[in-house]
Parts: C-alpha cells; sequence; structure tokens
C-alpha cells in the first residue's frame, strides 16, 4: 500500500494563479492614498496660514441644514386639488471672516477623519499586499478588518459631530428670506446604514479570525 | 502540549533518517520536521499508520502522553 499525503493544498504560502485583479486593486488603492495623503497635506499646510493670518476663510465648504418657512403647494394627479407640502434639506456654504475657534474646531474634525480614511486605506493596501503572496487567509488581515470596522465608525462619528457643530454654528447667524436654517433635521439621521456597513465588517472580521485560526490548524495537521 | 511525538527516537532506533522516511511515507520533509519538532496541531489516522508502517512500530511508540502537573 503506498500512502500519498498531499498537504501542498493547505500550504499558507501557496500562490495564487492570477493576481493581476490584486494588483490593479493595490494600484487604485496606491493612487488613492498618495493622492489624499498629498491634498491633505495642502490643505494642513494653508489651514495653517489662514489661522495664522487673516485670509479670507472661503477655502472650506461648512453643511447647514434648512427648511423652507412657508409651506409649499403639490398638484395632487389623482385628486387634481393642490395639496400641501413641507421640505427640509442639507446644503454646503462658504463664508468669510469666519470666527478661528470655529474654523479650528471644524479643520480639526476634518483632519481626524481624513486620517481615518487614510488609515483605513492603509489597512486595505496592506491586505492586498499580503494577498499578493498568496497568504491572505492569515488573523493579521482579520486584525486589519477589524481597524477598518472600527476606523468606518470614526469616520461617521466625526463627520456627523462635524455637520452637527457646523449647522448648530451656523443656524442662527444665517439670514435669506424664505428659509429657516436649524441645526438639526432629518438630514442630521441621514446615512446612518454606514455604522451597519461597519457593524457587519465586523462581523465578517470576526469570522475572518476564526477562519484564519482554522486554517493555521488544518496547516499543522500532519 | 502533553502529547509528546518520539518520532526522532524512532528514527534513531530504525537508524532512518528524516529524508528516508519522508520518502517512504509520501510526506514532505517540512511536514514531518513540524512533527518531529512538536510544533503539530494534530496527526490524522492515515499519517500515523504510513509512519508506524515505515518504521514497523505501534502508534504508542511515536506518540506519548506527559502529564503537565
Amino acid at each position: 500500500m503506498r500512502y500519498i499525503i498531499n498537504n501542498l493544498s493547505m500550504n499558507a504560502t501557496s500562490k495564487p494563479k492570477s493576481i493581476t485583479f490584486i494588483n490593479f486593486l493595490a494600484n487604485l488603492f496606491r493612487i488613492g492614498f498618495f493622492l489624499l495623503a498629498f491634498s491633505l497635506f495642502i490643505w494642513v499646510i494653508y489651514n495653517i496660514f489662514i489661522f495664522f493670518t487673516d485670509s479670507p476663510t472661503i477655502h472650506m465648504d461648512f453643511p447647514v441644514m434648512f427648511s423652507l418657512t412657508e409651506q409649499g403647494l403639490w398638484n395632487n394627479p389623482d385628486t387634481s386639488e393642490l395639496s400641501k407640502f413641507y421640505m427640509q434639506s442639507m446644503g454646503m456654504i462658504r463664508a468669510e471672516n469666519l470666527p478661528k475657534g470655529f474654523l479650528a474646531l471644524y479643520s480639526i474634525i476634518t483632519l481626524f477623519a481624513n486620517l481615518c480614511i487614510l488609515l483605513s486605506m492603509r489597512q486595505v493596501l496592506l491586505i492586498l499586499e499580503s494577498a499578493k503572496t498568496g497568504a491572505f487567509l492569515i488573523v493579521e488581515n482579520a486584525i486589519r478588518l477589524r481597524w477598518i470596522a472600527l476606523l468606518g465608525i470614526a469616520i461617521f462619528l466625526l463627520e456627523r459631530t462635524g455637520l452637527l457643530i457646523s449647522a448648530y454654528f451656523f443656524s442662527d447667524k444665517l439670514q435669506v428670506s424664505g428659509l429657516e436654517f436649524t441645526s438639526v433635521n432629518f438630514f442630521s439621521f441621514f446615512y446612518f446604514e454606514t455604522i451597519f456597513y461597519a457593524l457587519f465588517l465586523l462581523v465578517i472580521a470576526e469570522a475572518f479570525r476564526i477562519g484564519a485560526e482554522l486554517k493555521k490548524e488544518a496547516d499543522l495537521t500532519i | 502540549m502533553p502529547i509528546i511525538v518520539n518520532l526522532d527516537v524512532m528514527l534513531a532506533k530504525r537508524k532512518m533518517s528524516l529524508t528516508e522516511l519522508s520518502e517512504k511515507v509520501g510526506i514532505t520533509l517540512s511536514n514531518l520536521s513540524i512533527l518531529k519538532s512538536g510544533k503539530a496541531k494534530a496527526i490524522r489516522f492515515s499519517t500515523l499508520e504510513a509512519i508506524c508502517q515505515a518504521l514497523e512500530c505501534q502508534p504508542a511508540d511515536i506518540l506519548e502522553y506527559q502529564s503537565d502537573t
């Protein structure tokens, strides 16, 4: 009786046949990472310049919430009568001579949110780099996925905080006829599904970690 | 781990090298080294059977239980 025990298929460092798509994704993320890092660097330098000089502050967009002061009318096709409607919206404004305290606070929040995006991209790059070597299903990648999910939650919270601060700051300071600016409206609670995507990624990361540990164990089964 | 692999003892008794055993049982040298060094998490019955046949011994000659306490 001849025994052929082939453990090659379980080799953790076995190279995938084609890494073209992985290479493409890695290049895409690398370009995105460097573009974002470069633009963020320029933005930080410019903000420091603005902060220590009295230059105009129209380089940044600030989110605001507003609604119509008067109710509108719409033509109901079922009844052919005019019915009322109310509108809430979110917009971006650019303003001159903003207080430096508010500008610094909003800039720091934006900076941290962008740094979180950069860190997420870095984690994705590390996952793709490990995939290139064939060692994709490893515990380190599960930890990276977990970090991406946590950074996603952090990005969401930072952006939401920036949005609320900006909307609150401008709510009693902006004057446009026919519009009422508020600190909170429907859009304050919009895009909450991002949190669920991040939580879903956390679940995936945990499943990935269990899978990686099982694979490690299988690799050490002779 | 309280399970000790005495593969090196059996190889010495049979005056056989790890490479020879690898060729006889069809397991890669690296996997046999993992088994010999005690880094392996588990061993298949088929592997054990192949090693026992090649070394003309019993599973108990290769594996030994030593209590931690």
